[in-house]
């Protein structure tokens, strides 16, 4: 199976995928940031749980007091293995159940899925967070390795994410800051309707294949046109698309050239 | 179509799928109704037919981004079911069939990783035997001590594990959990293109070998096996076959053939986690031994019996396991 190159710029990389119904869906991959955050709730998490589980362990030892030495190993022993129990189920379990996501993901709203977009099988929700004592290393750094790694590759995977095919992806459902308003009329000056956002930012990506003499007057009309009813003026008509292209609203210009003379 | 018109005919459908994502999302699906469950999928697949429609008709990258967030969030919704299911019997198949016929197919990595025991464990133990002063500098001073307080003591009141009978479920549940955790790390390092594997099988070895040593020139060497012989061939084998894994997934690494490194990696990796759930079976029999067996009054030869018996059984549950459901059908994962 090929696998599908992520694109799209450096700070915001995809994972396209084709759904069931033959959709193409574009995933946000997590950046390193938002990743860390979600593992530092889930380790803050881990910490009360563990506060908890230590109380408990304290109070079997002065009831049962261990006297000999053989003992205190076995009651060592268990709970090595006890944390290490309660690290995997915690991990493990709340991936499993909630179908790639821990505490600190949903938080986030992150999600670890298969790198085929699909929902990550159990065995690869194992095998990513077995490989989490590989990425926590070296102890004194934490993630010391899966941090270097996620820097390293284009999908912030983590070793535990290339041995288990996983990529984790961002599920925000609210809209983007650069979208128009579904009534344009709700807020003047706000924000560019979706017909006029859709006329600059097309202006702006074929202004180089026209000659200047029709560029100059394909951007005055539209300019005129724009301005007219936000109230604005402009000096430069093609510096003026151009601005509003790269997501200036009509009330930032008007701020910034203060009211028309 | 204009694109003010089609945002805002289906503006309404499009808050209403957030609003039932926003709550699946933070509180889960079951805290949706089976009736907004179901319009969550209507609203998911009309939200695809919109991306599509928004594509076709070339508008604006806000408006395709909008629509393609809210059918990544609903499509992670909506697909999410895949991880479930049938779990008991998916489990009982890996053992039965899966588990050994991996086994049995990459029985060199295993055989590696007991040779990198094995030999150090011999070599130590050729090494420290009759050097008192090497083998505490390897081992360190408490088995000495403990060897030797144990010789002191009269033959039939010696026990290299002297524990009154309520710890020995915590002791039992203990090493279970710690084999299991050193066994999978075993298995994890071998992304370490198999040097971790290799180093932390070596120090077993020469763990092991150091003890035989120092019990051996004590005079209680006896004491030793005798606690080892029930438990301890399980539980090596077992580590082997992990470990193998392991170095199997480094191998890939390597050597990927003719897949990328990222592909070969994977699929090895997915493969290697029906040796994990085999080893994790084998190691909780092995702690179930070590911690209510071994440490018994049991005569000597019961539990060289049994430990001659588990070992068996694994055996012929690698070369057999597996054997009818063989062929060209079966599915190998």
């Amino acid at each position: 199976m090929s696998e599908p190159e992520p694109h799209g710029s450096l700070l915001e990389q995809r994972l396209e995928i084709e759904t069931p119904e033959r959709v193409r869906i574009a995933h946000d991959l997590a950046g390193i940031g938002s990743r860390f955050a979600a593992g530092a709730i889930d380790v803050f998490l881990l910490t009360l749980v563990f506060g908890v589980l230590f109380v408990i362990v304290a109070v079997a030892y002065g009831v049962a007091r261990p006297r000999t030495e053989e003992a205190q190993m076995a009651l060592g022993i268990a709970v090595v293995g006890g944390y290490f129990a309660a690290l995997s189920a915690y991990y493990i379990g709340f991936e499993w159940a909630w179908s790639g996501q821990t505490p600190g993901k949903r938080m986030l709203k992150l999600r670890a899925v298969s790198q085929d977009g699909g929902p990550a099988p159990a065995s690869a929700i194992f095998l990513r967070n077995l490989l989490r004592i590989v990425d926590i290393l070296p102890g004194v750094a934490p993630y010391g390795v899966g941090g270097v790694v996620m820097f390293a590759n284009a999908r912030a995977k983590r070793v535990g994410d290339f041995v288990a095919g996983t990529v984790v992806v961002r599920e925000r459902a609210e809209a983007p800051t650069a979208f128009a308003p579904a009534d344009p009329s709700a807020l003047p000056g706000d924000a560019l309707s979706a017909s006029d956002l859709a006329r600059v930012r097309a202006f702006a990506s074929r202004s180089r294949q026209m000659t200047a003499a029709s560029r100059r007057d394909v951007a005055h009309r539209i300019a005129e046109e724009i301005a007219a009813r936000h109230g604005l003026a402009f000096a430069d008509a093609e510096e003026f698309l151009r601005v509003l292209a790269r997501g200036r609203t009509p009330r930032e210009l008007r701020d910034a050239q203060g009211p028309r003379a | 179509m204009r694109e003010d018109r089609f945002v805002e005919e289906r503006a309404v459908r499009w808050a209403e799928l957030r609003d039932l994502l926003g709550r699946a999302q933070t509180r889960g699906i079951r805290s949706l109704s089976g009736r907004e469950a179901r319009r969550l999928g209507v609203l998911y697949r009309a939200a695809t037919t919109d991306l599509a429609e928004a594509r076709t008709f070339r508008f604006s990258e806000a408006t395709v981004q909008h629509v393609n967030r809210l059918c990544v969030a609903a499509h992670g919704v909506v697909y999410a079911g895949g991880t479930r299911g049938r779990v008991m019997q998916r489990l009982a198949d890996t053992l039965a069939v899966t588990f050994p016929r991996l086994v049995r197919r990459t029985w060199r990595f295993h055989a590696v990783a007991a040779a990198a025991v094995l030999l150090p464990l011999a070599a130590t133990w050729i090494a420290l035997a009759g050097d008192p002063d090497l083998a505490e500098r390897a081992v360190g001073g408490a088995a000495r001590a403990r060897a030797e307080r144990l010789a002191a003591l009269p033959a039939e009141s010696r026990r290299y594990l002297d524990l009154p009978d309520p710890w020995l479920p915590v002791l039992s549940w203990g090493i279970m959990a710690n084999n299991i955790r050193v066994t999978l790390m075993g298995f994890a390092f071998g992304v370490t293109a198999g040097v971790g594997t290799l180093a932390l099988l070596a120090y077993q070895g020469v763990h092991i070998g150091g003890l035989l040593a120092v019990f051996h020139d004590a005079g209680v060497g006896d004491l030793l096996w005798t606690f080892m012989a029930a438990h301890g061939p399980l539980e090596l084998t077992a580590i082997f076959v992990a470990c193998g894994a392991g170095m199997r997934l480094g191998l890939s690494l390597l050597i990927p053939g003719r897949r990328s490194r990222a592909a070969a990696f994977r699929d090895v990796g997915r493969e290697s986690v029906a040796l994990l759930v085999g080893t994790s079976a084998m190691l909780v029999a092995a702690g179930l031994i070590e911690g209510f067996l071994s440490p018994s009054d049991a005569p000597a030869p019961v539990k060289w019996a049994v430990g001659a018996a588990t070992f068996a059984l694994a055996v012929a549950w690698f070369v057999l396991g597996g054997r009818r459901a063989d062929g060209p059908a079966a599915d190998p994962a």
